[in-house]
């Protein structure tokens, strides 16, 4: 085959291992890269349809319901707009459990990717049960971290999966002091684990694929952030929470269902773990601190499939985090404040594994929604993902349609993209036209 | 150790929701010589519940093409359950669950699979008429399971 000139179809029926069904389009011309679509065909949602006319006191569970792994982001988001608008301000001991909630979602839904969906690519096998195959120990670890993680949200939360103590002002019910003392014993051995998964995954052998993404996530003062009430990039923004809509355009593309986000006059941008290793490395735990050392980052971390070992020193700092909050945790009753309503609008933003997610309200008199807004972070990614896979593909055109089939999907899982957020299925076609292939 | 029935599904999804159904079902009985669990599919918390485990009779939703309502048992170490045909993590069910358990040693001593053939597993609070149908046939046959895993 002669690579240079060639043209025409490579297609592959789906994409594993991402969160959702999507499909991917790569054309090819005359040997060059001429367009990349990232097509997400699930259908259309309408969460922010049917919030309008629902009451102040229901998006936590509402909005819980539109992603499985990463709930605790939107009942958190959901939560701090609502507040917002009603002008409350709760009280620093909900903002600790929030926070210890948060890192119990950070440890599984990382853990989750870093073992099942983005290391088999590091091993040239198509799954977890294959990895198994050739790093069994590697893979127990993973789902012994990932448990823990998810017996956190239950304790917390009240379940792993859409928890259901949350609510606007705080929580149903604060746990027991002595529940989470007995809890402590497990997240030491989370920390322990996932120390160790920092230096399995610093051990992978990366491909190189420089990128220029504007970097975006919340300032949360001298904490890594997971909440925030400053939205800062690596290139001078720095605007309130209250302020993104101003900054950043939605746009509907013909080829996706989920919203294509940019920065008005600045253009694609990237959330995620990249972007908060980045802005904010110096606000790690110590021992994260020391794993990333150890992991060989530096003072910031711009390639994509590098995240990997980003997710882990992120799990590394989550588990820190939940140490710290469970040693200082001192019950509280009732558990929440009260969130009378009032006609406003409210925002809000946190920090969601994959990145930052906001959340607008606008409420009546009475508490009822008549307008909502919500930005997940595969939203905003989606334009940057495409932009990868376009400078990944044409550096490595000469690949045999298979291999670069392959390695256009990994460069999707670099960013751990949930689909259905966005809006399921990865379908990967690339189509090669001007000159016959030989 | 008393036979384990985990029920799988998701009972606003219409006939994935026979799983949740069949132990209520059961849970019914007030029996003591079985434990009930119901679980989401998500494949590493099956393996959990089943790893160590002499005897699990898992219930789901079964798509093997014969008519709705036919009830399919698969013995799940035999090897005869197939992949979902969606390789998203949201297709990731059962199957992979006993793919992941025997990469990992992770697999009960006995695994048998107990479902109905679906018509529906769209939005829906309701079994389809033909699942209904078939309903206690199937929750009977799970007690005869956890009756044989007891002999």
């Amino acid at each position: 085959m002669t690579h240079k000139a060639r043209a025409g179809r490579l297609s592959r029926d789906a994409l594993p291992r991402v969160e959702g069904e999507g499909a991917m389009h790569v054309e090819i011309a005359d040997g060059e890269v001429v367009d990349v679509q990232l097509n997400i065909y699930e259908p259309p949602r309408f969460y922010e349809g049917f919030l309008r006319g629902r009451a102040h006191t229901e998006p936590p569970d509402i909005t819980a319901r539109i992603c499985g792994i990463c709930p605790v982001a939107y009942q958190m988001s959901a939560c701090l707009a609502i507040e917002d608008a009603c002008g409350v301000t709760t009280p620093s001991e909900v903002t600790e459990l929030r926070r210890l909630l948060y890192c119990g979602e950070w440890i599984e839904s990382h853990t989750l990717h870093v073992h099942m969906l983005h290391a088999p690519d590091f091993f040239g096998v198509d799954s977890v049960v294959d990895l198994a195959a050739l790093d069994r120990p590697a893979v127990e670890r993973g789902l012994e971290l990932k448990k823990i993680g998810n017996e956190l949200l239950e304790l917390v939360g009240g379940r792993a999966i859409h928890p259901v103590n949350v609510r606007i002002g705080g929580f149903y019910r604060a746990p027991d002091a002595a529940a989470l003392r007995t809890f402590r014993p497990r997240l030491e051995r989370a920390l322990e684990l996932a120390v160790d998964v920092t230096q399995w995954v610093a051990g992978f052998d990366f491909p190189v694929l420089g990128t220029d993404h504007e970097l975006v996530a919340l300032a949360d003062g001298d904490r890594y952030p997971v909440f925030g009430d400053r939205i800062v990039s690596d290139r001078g923004l720095d605007i309130a929470v209250a302020d993104f809509p101003e900054h950043v355009e939605e746009i509907h593309v013909a080829h996706s269902t989920a919203k294509h986000a940019r920065l008005l006059a600045r253009g694609n941008y990237l959330v995620g773990p990249l972007a908060r290793f980045t802005l904010a490395r110096e606000k790690l735990g110590p021992i994260a601190t020391e794993a990333a050392d150890r992991a060989g980052l530096g003072g910031e971390c711009r390639d994509p499939f590098r995240s990997i070992v980003v997710r882990a020193v992120e799990v590394v700092h989550a588990c820190e985090e939940a140490l710290r909050v469970v040693d200082g945790y001192v019950p509280f009753a009732p558990g929440s404040v009260d969130v009378p309503p009032r006609a406003a609008t409210g925002h809000g933003a946190t920090e969601a594994p994959r990145g930052l997610l906001y959340h607008r309200y606008t409420l009546d008199e009475h508490g009822i929604i008549v307008d909502a807004d919500i930005v997940p972070p595969t939203a905003q990614n989606q334009p940057s993902i495409e932009h990868d896979l376009f400078h990944f593909v044409e550096a490595n055109i000469d690949l045999p349609d298979d291999e670069l089939a392959r390695a256009a999907e990994v460069t999707i899982r670099n960013h751990d993209p949930c689909i259905s957020c966005a809006t399921h299925f990865l379908d990967v076609t690339v189509d090669r036209r001007g000159e016959a292939r030989t | 150790m008393k036979p384990l029935v985990i029920g799988v599904g998701n009972r606003w999804r219409c006939d994935d929701g026979v799983g949740p159904r069949a132990i209520d079902a059961l849970a019914a009985e007030a029996r003591d010589d079985v434990e009930l669990l119901i679980l989401d599919g998500e494949p590493a918390r099956l393996v959990d519940a089943w790893a160590g485990r002499a005897s699990v009779v898992v219930v789901d939703a079964v798509r093997g093409g014969a008519s709705p309502g036919t009830v399919h048992r698969v013995d799940a170490l035999g090897g005869d359950l197939a992949v979902a045909a969606s390789p998203s993590t949201h297709g990731a069910g059962v199957a992979a669950a006993v793919a992941l358990g025997r990469a990992l040693g992770r697999l009960p001593e006995r695994l048998v699979v107990l479902g109905t053939e679906p018509a529906c597993v769209g939005d829906g609070g309701d079994l389809s008429a033909p699942v209904a149908a078939a309903f206690d046939e199937l929750v009977r046959r799970a007690a005869e399971e956890v009756a044989t895993a007891c002999a």
